[in-house]
């Protein structure tokens, strides 16, 4: 089992991405950077981030964050910690989440929402990781 | 948790008669072109004048609008600052109307940000009605409004909770001089969104409800209605019928059956009702291993036997089209060529992967799926993949 969030998760996550031919036909056009931000609650007590520099299909390198403020991306998809294991265990829908206020997203929506398969493909390779949570 | 919105509605013959109550002090009109040329929108500016308001026209609304005509419509608005808006025509005028108005409220946003993601609150200078010329778009009824960048250029499918109207007119009189032909594409373009609702992952007990209700209606009297213009009791349950897909859809998406519709719209110059009700046989055949259960929703409108099969459904589908001269094919549309379609293709491809009309889509369309769909409904072989 993989703890979330952590380190270990988002590199199990980024090799998962980039096996998934899915995502990679989706999202072939993509450029953009993302933060995922977890806000706290729960048992989780502070928040957590993970940078992830996505293109053309592929993720080129994924990274937690010592604070949301390390780095900046072109995009921030964040919600509460407790809405994040609702979206892994597919329970949220990414988009879904979006437009019911379970997650917020800063960047160019528009450009977003031509790419929601690759949205989709991206919480389906999360769902493949065994998951434990704090 | 999710929602249902719409507009208030207020219908039946003679229903424009409600505009004279809205105490305005200037209204905003804004209209399809061919609406002011033939002073078919006369009658609305009489009623509008009767509340006492000033009346603006703006109509200079044209199919597959650009987001530069919205900018003219809005200048005007700046100038005329009305305290009412009304939009008048079919979907692209009530889609530039949405848009007029919500960039009126908020100067400082551009049609870009009129997404669900921006916060905003309209309706603090004008109050906006919605008025349908046509049965079909939904627009009246819908958070959603479709631009075009420029000539040739994608379309925008853009949304905002704010954007759906205070009222919307249902006026069973004012569609009633639709030739056939644009009754006929525009009811297939209702009877989509009502069965793309139905098999939409975001499909609610709500929306389903009113797709079951529209489906019925459009089975049973778009023919008439296309056949018999002056048949005012099918135009009637028509108009009613588009409005309830409208509702439906607005408050559980499209499907892949639109977004191959706005590709060869945007593409190939096809108008939305023949494009996306070419499509909608294709795509029941396509969704249907992923939506069995949702399409068995259909059962008490259409038979157990014709849900419960995608063949069945989808020929119920082509029988009515037959009957209203809706194309079986790409090819039946007519106007493109075999070599204008394959040097399309990777375009089409491409728009519809991009659509936010697959976000709901009970089957997640590869773009190699995408690309078998057009072909086969360019042949009018029935997708079987
Ligand atoms: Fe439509």
């Amino acid at each position: 089992m993989v703890k979330f969030p952590s380190q270990e998760w988002i590199d199990q996550f980024k090799e998962l991405v980039n096996q998934n031919a899915a995502y990679e036909d989706a999202a072939r056009t993509w450029e953009g950077d993302f933060i995922f931000l977890v806000l706290p609650d729960g048992n989780l007590t502070a928040p957590a981030a993970f940078y992830l520099d996505l293109w053309h299909g592929k993720c080129r390198g994924a990274q937690m964050l010592s604070s949301p403020t390390e780095k900046t991306a072109d995009f921030t998809y964040e919600g509460l910690y407790s809405n994040w294991k609702g979206l892994i265990a597919k329970q949220i829908d990414p988009i879904k989440g979006l437009l019911g206020g379970k997650f917020k997203l800063r960047g160019n929506m528009m450009k977003v929402m031509r790419y929601t398969r690759a949205a989709k493909e991206l919480v389906e390779t999360a769902t493949k990781i065994p998951t434990e949570y704090a | 948790m999710w929602f249902f919105t719409g507009p208030k509605l207020v219908f039946g013959p003679g229903s424009v008669e409600f505009l004279a109550s809205l105490n305005a002090k200037k209204a905003l009109l804004v209209c399809d072109r061919f609406l002011v040329q033939s002073g078919a929108h006369g009658r609305i500016v009489e009623e509008l004048r009767k509340s006492g308001a000033e009346v603006e026209v703006f109509g200079e609304v044209d199919p597959e609008p650009l987001v530069s005509r919205v900018l003219e419509g809005v200048a005007v608005a700046r100038n005329v600052q009305p305290d009412l808006i009304v939009g008048l025509g079919g979907g692209s005028a009530m889609d530039v109307t949405k848009a007029i108005y919500a960039l009126y409220e908020r100067p400082d946003l551009t049609v870009y940000e009129l997404t669900p993601l921006v916060e905003m609150t309209l309706g603090k200078k004008a109050r906006l009605i919605q008025i349908p010329t046509t049965s079909g778009t939904g627009s009246e009824t819908t958070w959603a409004t479709i631009l075009t960048e420029g000539e040739g250029g994608t379309k925008l499918e853009l949304a905002h909770r704010q954007l759906i109207a205070e009222w919307a007119v249902l006026d069973p009189m004012l569609p009633a001089t639709m030739p056939p032909k644009l009754t006929a594409d525009t009811g297939a373009d209702a009877l989509c969104h009502a069965i793309e609702s139905i098999s939409s992952e975001w499909a609610n007990p709500f929306s389903d409800a009113f797709a079951k209700e529209a489906v019925q209606l459009l089975y049973r009297d778009l023919p008439r209605a296309v056949k018999d213009g002056q048949d005012a009791e099918a135009r009637e349950s028509v108009h009613y019928a588009a409005t309830m897909a409208g509702l439906s859809f607005g408050n559980a998406q499209v499907g892949v059956g639109h977004a191959l519709g706005h590709a060869l719209g945007s593409v190939l110059h096809v108008p939305h009702g023949r494009a996306v009700g070419t499509f909608l046989p294709y795509a029941i055949e396509y969704n249907f291993p992923a939506a069995k259960e949702k399409f068995a929703r259909l059962a008490p409108v259409l038979g157990e036997s014709v849900v419960r099969d995608a063949r069945e459904l989808s020929a119920s589908v082509r029988k009515l089209w037959k009957g209203i001269g809706m194309s079986g094919s790409i090819r039946e549309i007519g106007g493109i060529t075999p070599e204008a379609f394959e040097s399309a293709l990777p375009e089409l491809v491409t728009r519809a992967d991009q659509s936010t009309c697959v976000t709901a889509n009970p089957r997640v369309p590869s773009s190699a799926d995408l690309k078998r769909i057009f072909q086969s409904a360019w042949e009018g072989k029935p997708v079987d993949f």
